[in-house]
């Protein structure tokens, strides 16, 4: 029994001797046991004005002092990170004249102050570890952002002013062709296949074959002359063992076999 | 996620020998400028002259103008991409994750960041640091900080003085009074 209560006392011992103040005029600092992600205590300030407690980060969230490698391009999920975090722990925001945000609670009875301290605490690490996390799968952004433009070479070198890119049927605005190639009165429709894994190979599949089959419905179907889906086989998502049920599916779409990229000159016998 | 550095884990002793060899600067004085996007901060870096490696290495200091926080930084670009040592006046404690006990992890600032062998990030207090006294001389005063992290990294002018003297391009921004307390000035609502 005692050994045991000898356990709870050190990780106690530990966990408290963790809390730690530094003064700031007429402001406290206290670090917090919680660290982020990368290894940053949380400090939250404390200060007593107009007969409130203020506990605030000072801005550190906002400035990075958490040092943190954002990831930018997902600031729209950052940002519902952000308001969940502050609904659950309550957590109000204001400006200072350099426009930097300050996160904050506050409370009346200095005996609250600690479970402010606490949802605070909470908060930062929850928003700080956010920024953090990469939520775009970067091999899959290159591998589809390297084909793409390869694609697209090859087709802007060919075909010159009549390739269209990211182009849809005026009357289908919301889908969208890798390629729309105008020849006097004929449209080609050029959709690429490609993916880092059989996942998202599979999926962008699913997408030309759909893509495909709405444009059935355009008002310009009897001017469409060719449905040309490129299919990546250099990609290392291209598992034609796994895709076999899903190509004989797109074979019925397309008015041409699927072509592969490492064949891209029979796309110059067809249109 | 704390990253690992794996230039700096597969490079261990090159790292150290960036960081702890001599080393001189020419430019003295050095002169802060304000940051174009960020009026609040003043910024300058100085190149670096490696006593046995030839590398465009770079020294480079910033300081806010409302708050006592400056950092200091050497940075060899070729060499891994972000600044590989620093000392950081003021801002978060660093948990070092190591085997040590958990109340010792903590290193609160001011504190000097640099790597391990496994390319982990970690912290530390020079004796200078530990003691309250000097530690709080030289979060209050650029000079002081910059004469330490000489000091420690064994970075030295080339006239054999000590260290430079650090000017700004506007001089009355070194008149404005840095805040002590962060949360001042500030309006909180409820």
């Amino acid at each position: 029994m005692d050994k045991l209560f000898d356990i709870y006392q050190a990780i106690k011992d530990d966990f408290c001797a963790l809390t730690t103040y530094k003064l700031r005029g007429e402001s406290i600092e206290i670090i917090t046991p919680f660290s982020t992600l990368n290894n940053k205590f949380v400090s939250v300030f404390i200060k007593e004005l107009n007969g409130k407690f203020i506990i605030s980060d000072a801005g550190w969230t906002d400035l990075n002092y958490y040092n943190v490698d954002i990831s930018e391009e997902s600031d729209h999920i950052i940002e519902r990170i952000f308001t969940y975090y502050q609904q659950s722990f309550g957590i109000s925001t204001t400006s200072d004249k350099a426009g930097t945000l300050h996160y904050y609670k506050t409370c009346s009875n200095p005996k609250d102050i600690p479970t402010n301290v606490y949802d605070l605490a909470n908060f930062v690490v929850g928003a700080v570890n956010s920024m953090g996390i990469r939520y775009k799968d970067e091999k899959e952004e290159k591998e589809r952002e390297t084909f793409r433009k390869d694609a697209n070479t090859f087709l802007k070198v060919n075909y010159n002013d009549n390739v269209k890119l990211q182009k849809s049927l005026d009357d289908f605005k919301n889908i969208r062709f890798n390629a729309l190639i105008t020849r006097n009165s004929d449209i080609y429709l050029v959709s690429y296949v490609t993916g880092s894994s059989s996942y998202y190979f599979t999926n962008d599949l699913r997408k030309t074959i759909v893509n495909f089959e709405i444009s059935e419905k355009s008002k310009y179907r009897d001017f469409i002359r060719e449905k040309v889906s490129i299919i990546n086989d250099e990609a290392d998502g291209y598992h034609p063992e796994k895709l076999s049920s899903m190509m004989d599916l797109l074979n019925e779409k397309v008015t041409r076999e699927p072509i592969k990229w490492t064949e891209k000159e029979r796309i110059l016998e067809i249109i | 996620m704390s990253k690992v550095n794996l230039e700096v884990r597969d490079n261990y002793e090159y790292f150290e020998e960036l960081t702890y060899s001599e080393k001189n600067i020419k430019d003295n004085p050095i002169i802060l400028e304000p940051k174009r996007n960020n009026r609040d901060w003043l910024k300058q870096s100085t190149k670096v002259d490696h006593s046995t490696i030839e590398e465009n290495i770079k020294l480079i200091i910033e300081k806010k103008l409302s708050l006592y926080k400056y950092g200091i930084k050497l940075h060899c670009p070729n060499f891994t991409e972000k600044p590989y040592f620093r000392f950081d006046s003021d801002g978060p404690a660093h948990r070092n994750k190591t085997d040590q006990p958990l109340n010792e992890q903590l290193i609160t600032t001011p504190h000097f960041n640099s790597f391990d062998k496994k390319g982990q990030e970690f912290a530390y207090k020079t004796d200078v640091l530990k003691s309250e006294e000097d530690a709080k001389a030289i979060v209050e005063n650029l000079d002081f900080g910059i004469s330490h992290f000489f000091q420690e990294t064994n970075l030295k002018l080339n006239n054999g003085e000590e260290s430079p003297e650090i000017k700004v391009t506007e001089p009355e921004l070194f008149k404005i009074e840095p805040e002590i307390d962060p949360l001042n000035g500030i309006e909180f609502l409820d």
